[in-house]
């Protein structure tokens, strides 16, 4: 469990208490953080895990969400505040954190977060990002993601490339056709319309139209 | 001070034992000492490729465990002077080493020799640890199979994890007459994935077969066109700048591209 906001004293703390690096090659690590994590907190958070103690993936997940479902799966993502309305009626993001990853995700890497998921960086095959809110992927998604794991099915799925293995959205799966198939060369984005995954390409203002989509 | 290289891959037969003779057996020919050492412990092959089998007294365990001193334990090539082997042992398994004992060695050998090639077991368990804990650059071998190319894509995250610098890339057994038919993964479609250096492209060669059987690395084939690949390899290792060949660099033809696109197959 990790204070409210992380301050450098903390910081400081938490790297003497790991030791010599490497402490954590290999490992898997998960942030429950009791309050707000704000993104600067996390980017220290994972330059010390990950950029000195080699850690392969740091998850974050909701303290309350923990106490309700103990880590398994996705049940461990808490839900997410409902989407508050803009005043110009476009619909906010479904929590207020976003998580970037500066890196591209190879084979057996994990991202897990309860808020937005942004990667500047491929999503290999076998790489698997799970995010409570949407997942933007600047770079090719040739993984598995599944946005609005908590079952938000407004979320969204959006990359440069979108070949993914699997994409989930809400409790919707959809997944790449078999055998060969077309590979349009543009950004597109997936999401639920009316229970069904759909993907089309990514347009300016999708955000507005969407946003109509759901009031009609 | 020489160089600590692991060649590794994740993925099981891909060729990473041929790779490693046949690189330490080029850089050999080419005038520099290598030692070549078997991290596959409990596996044991590297001396079998080379043709050292019924010279092994003791082995790497023997020498972390103390029994034997590096230099006994050392098998001279019986083609090259400053060619020597580090066998593994064949009766213990992979916990027997630690990467610290693995970091020791390699740290004690390099004194010694231009090239340190460490061939790693396959899997990312205690044997690959073992064998990248001492490497300070490492080398990914990898197929133009899916398969292979998603355990390549594993291991460089593993490497990357480890704050190695970006692994080298290897295709072996490249065919490109698959690939001219857009029947195989083609150059670009694995650098696509994997995002690393490529140093060197393996075509698919009868000869290894071989060679490996006699326990006489291909490299020293003059006829051999994967022996001249890993010539090749050998010079670039050495930080010569050798283009690579572009009949191995084949990136498929307009056709067999527009094949794919298709779906034809």
């Amino acid at each position: 469990m990790l204070p409210d906001g992380v301050g450098a004293d903390a910081l400081a703390e938490l790297g003497r208490r790991l030791g010599t690096p490497p402490a954590l090659a290999g490992a898997t690590v998960t942030l429950v953080p009791a309050g707000a994590l704000r993104v600067n907190d996390l980017g220290a958070l994972e330059n010390l895990l990950i950029g000195r103690h080699s850690a392969v993936c740091v998850e974050v997940v909701r303290a309350a969400a923990v106490d309700a479902g103990a880590g398994r799966g996705t049940g461990a993502l808490a839900a997410p505040e409902a989407r508050a309305r803009q005043g110009d009626g476009r619909a906010a993001p479904a929590t207020g954190d976003s998580l970037l990853v500066r890196r591209t995700l190879r084979s057996g890497q994990r991202i897990r977060f309860a808020g937005n998921v942004v990667v500047l960086g491929d999503v290999n095959p076998g790489a698997e990002i799970v995010a409570g809110g949407d997942i933007v992927v600047m770079g090719t998604l040739r993984g598995v993601a599944h946005a609005g794991a908590a079952g938000d099915a407004d979320a969204i799925v959006a990359a440069f490339r979108l070949q993914p293995t699997q994409i989930r959205v809400g409790g919707v799966i959809g997944r790449s056709p078999d055998g060969a198939y077309e590979r349009p060369e543009i950004p597109e984005i997936a999401r639920v319309r009316e229970g069904v995954l759909v993907v089309e390409r990514l347009q300016p203002g999708f955000g507005e139209i969407a946003a109509g989509d759901r009031q009609a | 001070m020489g160089e600590v290289i692991v060649i590794t891959s994740g993925k099981g037969g891909v060729g990473k034992t041929t790779t490693s003779a046949n690189l330490g057996a080029a850089l050999a020919a080419q005038g520099r000492s290598v030692v070549l050492v078997d991290a596959d412990i409990g596996l044991r092959n590297l001396d079998v490729v080379m043709g050292l089998e019924n010279r092994i007294v003791y082995d790497l365990v023997d020498v972390v465990e103390g029994y034997a001193r590096v230099r006994q334990a050392l098998i001279r090539d019986k083609r090259f002077e400053n060619l020597c082997l580090l066998p593994a042992a064949q009766t213990k398994d992979k916990t027997a080493v630690s990467p610290d004992q693995m970091r020791a060695l390699c740290h004690e050998l390099r004194e010694e020799f231009d090239f340190v090639l460490v061939d790693s077991p396959a899997g990312i368990e205690q044997g690959f640890r073992n064998a990248i804990a001492g490497a300070e650059q490492a080398l990914v071998v990898a197929t133009p199979e899916v398969s292979s190319v998603r355990d390549a894509d594993r291991i460089i995250g593993l490497l990357e994890a480890e704050r190695m610098p970006p692994p080298r890339l290897i295709i072996n057994r490249m065919r490109a007459s698959m690939v001219r038919r857009g029947d195989m993964m083609d150059i670009s479609d694995i650098i696509d994935i994997l995002a690393i250096e490529l140093i060197g492209v393996v075509p698919e060669d009868e000869a290894i077969v071989v060679s490996t059987n006699r326990g006489e690395p291909a490299a020293l084939l003059p006829s051999s066109r994967a022996g001249a690949a890993y010539r090749d390899i050998a010079r670039r290792l050495r930080g010569e700048s050798v283009p690579i060949a572009a009949s191995a660099a084949q990136e498929g033809s307009l056709f067999g591209r527009l094949r794919r696109l298709l779906g034809a197959r």
